[in-house]
């Protein structure tokens, strides 16, 4: 922020008295932080987050080691020359198990991320942060950093928990890796950037409806009514076909895949594709909270 | 201090602040007196940055809301003691507000102990009753040690004990040179408590003035019986002196003394048998600052009860 004189004045005059403690963005983020951390929904909503990452990581496990299981013995029947294309399927299959999570995981970050600004307009408590933080985009900048940094966390913490529990299930067939395997440490960022960006997405739409269900009916619409819209769409008219690549779903996928296909976009065009979606929604909100009464 | 320069807030069609323009003194503390609706809270939102004035400028300790550097130190201020999150502890939501401005934890506990709150510190604010509600929202504007105080309706809900707190607390931080400014639907509060008194009816500002004047303008009035009425009224009205009538036989005459009025009565050949001077309550000079503004007549006659939203 810029000070001006007077304010550097009575910044001084302050400091003589109570140390110099004026707004800044870092207080704010401290506060918001508070408030997360104050409120038991926000726990359990994380927990359950975490939990799905790794619960969603094991499942994907034991599909693939039973899969796997399944062709050793086709390929033992037909005299064991096992397809090494296939074996290198595997060997990919089990190294996008980190992130698998993701796709349960993202409804619970972006419901909790709506919540973060929804409910504040709820219980009118908006008014009382803006009393505190009246600069708005400093207010909605610190909420945001906080929500995406827990998401951030929750997608990676849970990511390499999934990691470390399925290597010990996935020995057995050989397809059990190091961390610095390739791919896996991108993988299990991108877990944690895509988490952070869909609730980037939540907090914008919530900030932007000012209600808590409406916003979450809004984001959950995005994530998967959307999809099914678009490819009834591209069913209908082959103008729509590619369209469905950049939804937010579709290119988080491939965002966090270790390999993908070959008319996806690639990882970092997925990656992309989602800061896109995060960075306009949230453009639109700061732009929005600022001018609108509170 | 607070400063307003033509303040308006339009909300569609509907002008809830027209064009307002006052001050508020440090030192002593200002009522802000008006009927339901008449634009009390509209106005402290604009102060506070809330809202966007449609037109008009406010400035709080010489700058606008949004500008200063550690706001909560300028301005402390309970618009609505609702405002705030039902699911935390007063604790919470107090280290919530420090945590904005680096206020230290002594002293969240400073401005519990201060506003009576110490023992509940730990309750979820869902349980509170509207009074513990409105201290721990008086504990939250305090936090700062802010210069100028604004308080929306702040003793709505508490009981006797309560409003004498809020008084007195009022009275106190204005005697420590801060700019205290209370809002009120009911001029008994007020009179009790403020120095000076801006009455806003309908958006725009009927009176701003200290306390004792705007008593002395709630003119004098007396009652008059009398048989020969149609002479009186004659005499009255040829003296130019307001009256109306308030039943058969019996007036209600204002901007004379009751002497002049015997006079008037002699000279018109009426007999009076009654002549009753009434001085005007301050509740009464306030009902006539406000007789042609309130919005909802019934609101006001409600005035006695807990009719704010
Ligand atoms: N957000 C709003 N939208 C539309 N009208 C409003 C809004 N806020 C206040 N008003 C109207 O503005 C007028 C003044 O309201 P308010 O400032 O709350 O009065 P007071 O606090 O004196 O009771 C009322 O007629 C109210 O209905
Ligand atoms: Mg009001």
């Amino acid at each position: 922020m810029t000070t001006t004189a007077p304010a550097s004045r009575r910044g001084a005059a302050a400091a003589r008295q109570d140390g110099g403690k004026g707004l800044t963005f870092l207080r704010a983020v401290h506060a918001e932080w508070l408030k997360l951390t104050s409120l038991r929904s926000s726990y359990i909503i994380l927990t359950i987050s975490l939990v799905c990452m790794v619960g969603v990581g094991l499942l994907s496990t034991f599909a693939l080691t039973a899969m796997v299981s399944g062709f050793i013995a086709i390929d033992a029947e037909q005299g064991g020359a096992g397809q090494q294309s296939l074996v290198d399927e595997f060997g990919i299959m089990a190294r996008e198990v980190p992130a698998a999570g993701t796709v349960i995981a993202q409804f619970l970050v972006a419901s909790l991320a709506v919540m973060q600004i929804g409910s504040e307009y709820g219980t009118r408590m908006i008014t009382t942060t803006l009393i505190a933080v009246p600069r708005r985009i400093t207010a909605v900048l610190a909420k945001t950093l906080v929500i995406a940094g827990s998401a951030f966390a929750v997608g990676v913490v849970g990511a390499l928990i999934s990691y470390a529990v399925a290597q010990p299930l996935l020995e057995p067939h050989g397809l059990n890796y190091p961390l610095i395997a390739d791919g896996v440490i991108r993988g299990i960022i991108s877990a944690g950037a895509y988490l952070a960006l869909i609730a980037v997405l939540g907090l914008s739409i919530g900030a932007l409806l000012r209600n808590s269900a409406g916003g979450i009916v809004t984001i959950l619409g995005i994530l998967t009514i959307l999809p099914i819209l678009v490819a009834i769409l591209s069913g209908l008219n082959d103008s729509f076909k590619d369209l469905g690549l950049f939804l937010p779903t579709s290119a988080g996928m491939d965002m966090v895949a270790i390999r993908t296909a070959q008319d996806h976009l690639t990882q970092v065009q997925g990656g992309l594709v989602v800061l896109a979606w995060a960075a306009v929604a949230l453009a639109g909100a700061l732009v929005t909270v600022k001018r609108r009464d509170a | 201090m607070i400063e307003a320069y033509g303040l308006t807030k339009t909300y569609g069609k509907r002008t809830a602040v027209d064009g307002v323009t006052f001050t508020v003194q440090p030192g002593q503390v200002t009522g802000f007196l008006g009927p339901n609706g008449a634009g009390k809270s509209t106005t402290m939102r604009l102060i506070l940055g809330l809202d966007r004035p449609t037109s008009g400028r406010v400035l709080v300790n010489g700058r606008p809301y949004v500008e200063h550097a550690a706001p909560l130190r300028e301005v402390g201020a309970l618009l609505d003691a609702k405002a705030l999150h039902p699911a935390r502890s007063a604790v919470k939501h107090l280290s919530v507000l420090a945590a904005t401005h680096g206020i230290s934890r002594n002293r969240v506990d400073e401005v519990m102990a201060m506003t009576g709150i110490t023992e509940i510190a730990r309750k979820r604010i869902k349980g509170f009753s509207l009074g513990m509600g409105q201290r721990l929202g008086i504990a939250a504007a305090l936090l700062g040690d802010p210069r100028t105080v604004i308080f929306d309706e702040p003793v709505n809900g508490l009981d006797p004990e309560g409003v004498q707190w809020v008084r007195n607390l009022s009275r106190h931080l204005a005697s420590e040179g801060r700019a205290v400014f209370l809002s009120s639907h009911l001029m008994s509060e007020m009179a009790q408590t403020a120095d000076h008194l801006i009455v806003i009816g309908r958006g725009r500002i009927i009176a701003d003035a200290p306390v004792a004047e705007i008593l002395a303008q709630g003119r004098d009035r007396s009652l008059v019986r009398s048989d020969q009425l149609d002479e009186l009224r004659a005499g009255l009205a040829a003296g130019g002196i307001a009256f109306r009538e308030l039943e058969p036989g019996l007036l209600e005459v204002s901007g004379a003394e009751p002497r002049k009025i015997a006079w008037i009565a002699r000279e018109h050949d009426a007999l009076i048998h009654e002549l009753t001077p009434v001085r005007a309550s301050l509740e009464e000079a306030y009902m006539e600052l406000t007789r042609d503004e309130v919005e909802y007549r019934s609101a006001a006659l409600a005035g006695a009860g807990e009719g704010t939203r």
